[in-house]
């Protein structure tokens, strides 16, 4: 009888001394891995338009499907080329139709990855930002749509590049 | 078939012990296998570094105990062991990586709310902002239980074996909960020596799921006193465990992280009440992690 009563007041000890403790309204920031889009541009073109769609099972992780998702914050972008051209290129990126940013400057200096927190060749646009949030929140796909001008013919395998570098909070 | 009833009866108590710790925290466990998920193998080290200090404290707790152990005769012990660690405040923050080569401090598994590092672009908006994700658990003290099987005594040594195995069970991932431990008297080789003495090994290992396994093991120099019922004891053990987090990251691919448990040496003083078959007792244990263990045992 003892030890019954020593077990159950183990047992309610280790039930009720603080185990059940998870931080129900704790916000896991979760990353938005890719969201990137490689865009090709024609050999002898001077134009270049092209959509990537992402999926948002290829966006989200899979253990957040389930969860609301908010505050959306887009910590970096970042621009590169690919391939070599004595040109200028400029063009935009749209988010399901909302300019994300736009971009401006000689080709080769693209072939370094240009950062939107360092470069000044990126402008962000709050639009394509707020259309990007719209997409996540509700799980939706994602248009990434490149498109520009570069300031002569190029030759083949010239590509823009855009990778959007994204978290966004799930409240458990 | 006594014997079997006996048997059946030791795995229904374990399993009533553990299974509030095991059920309580699988909920966690999940929740936990997903943030991990976010953190790329810098910013997790620190996120996770106060659970590798806690587990590795718990873990190598319980062992030091009444050192009087017989030269021979046959005996065997059952303890259900419970250990909690408490969790100081410098737990609850660490200095993260951001994005663009700064640090910032935000919350670890213990911690409140996560920290956000401003965008050098735009330091009032927080849309560009790198944040770190809040704490996973509110608690002052981290908890750990196990069962215990002590066999002797050959030579003033004896055995201590501890196994849980816990198969996957709808969310809950698999556990299994190892350790081996051994004590040998070192007063049977001293006339009158007026303390008992004792020196012991042991190993521990517990792994959750595929993503987190510890490992430790310590080698301890115990003494103890006893007074009619009562035993009080105490001694020090040399230590070390090591949790290895393998997972992959959603920003940097496969990861495999090992955290050495902070505890390296720990002092523990305790008491013990000796009522035939029945014992009880719990000690405090001080090192870089403060942390308390008690329990109950069945046995000679």
């Amino acid at each position: 009888m003892k030890v019954k009563l020593v077990l159950g007041l183990l047992v309610v000890a280790l039930t009720t001394m603080g185990f059940d403790c998870v931080n129900d309204n704790a916000l896991i920031s979760v990353n938005i891995p890719g969201l990137t889009g490689t865009f090709r541009i024609n050999p002898g073109g001077t134009s270049f338009d092209e959509t990537v769609t992402v999926h948002s099972s290829d966006y989200l992780d899979i253990g957040f499907e389930d969860y609301n998702l908010n505050s959306l914050r887009v910590y970096d972008i970042r621009v590169s080329t690919i391939g070599s051209f004595a040109g200028n290129v400029t063009g935009q990126v749209l988010i399901n139709g909302q300019q994300l940013l736009s971009y401006n400057g000689p080709w080769n200096s693209f072939n370094t990855p240009q950062s939107l927190v360092t470069s000044t060749l990126i402008t962000r646009n709050a639009a394509g930002v707020a259309a990007l949030l719209s997409a996540i929140r509700n799980k939706q796909d994602v248009a990434i749509r490149g498109f520009g001008t570069v300031s002569q013919t190029v030759p083949s395998g010239l590509a823009v590049q855009v990778e959007i570098l994204a978290q966004v909070d799930a409240a458990l | 078939m006594l014997l079997l009833h006996a048997v059946a009866k030791k795995r229904l108590l374990a399993g009533f012990v553990l299974l509030p710790l095991l059920v309580a925290s699988g909920r966690a466990q999940s929740d936990l296998e997903k943030i991990i998920r976010q953190q790329n193998a810098e910013n997790v080290k620190g996120y996770v570094q106060p659970i590798a200090d806690l587990f590795g404290a718990n873990m190598n707790a319980g062992f030091i105990r009444n050192a009087r152990i017989p030269e021979t005769g046959f005996n065997i012990r059952f303890d259900i062991i419970g250990m909690v660690g408490l969790v100081s405040s410098d737990q609850e923050t660490y200095m993260a990586q951001d994005p663009w080569g700064g640090k910032f401090q935000t919350a670890t598994i213990f911690g409140k709310k996560g920290g956000s590092s401003p965008n050098p672009l735009a330091p009032t908006d927080t849309t560009q902002a790198f944040r770190g994700s809040d704490g996973l658990f509110s608690t002052s003290i981290f908890p750990f239980a196990t069962p215990q099987l002590t066999i002797g005594h050959i030579f003033g040594t004896e055995a201590s074996i501890r196994y849980v195995p816990i198969p996957e069970i709808s969310k809950l991932p698999k556990i299994t909960l190892f350790g081996i431990g051994v004590r040998h008297s070192i007063s049977q080789y001293f006339d009158a020596f007026p303390v008992d003495l004792a020196a012991g090994f042991l190993y521990n290992s517990f792994t959750v799921g595929d993503i987190i396994s510890v490992k430790g093991y310590g080698f301890t120099l115990q003494g103890s006193k006893e007074l009619a019922i009562l035993v009080l004891y105490g001694g020090v053990q040399l230590e070390k465990s090591t949790l290895t987090l393998t997972y992959t990251s959603t920003v940097s691919g496969n990861v495999n992280v090992e955290l050495e448990g902070s505890n390296v040496v720990r002092g523990v003083v305790g008491a013990g009440l000796n009522l035939g078959f029945l014992k009880i007792f719990a000690d405090a244990n001080f090192g870089a992690i403060t942390s308390f263990s008690g329990g109950i045992g069945f046995g000679f």
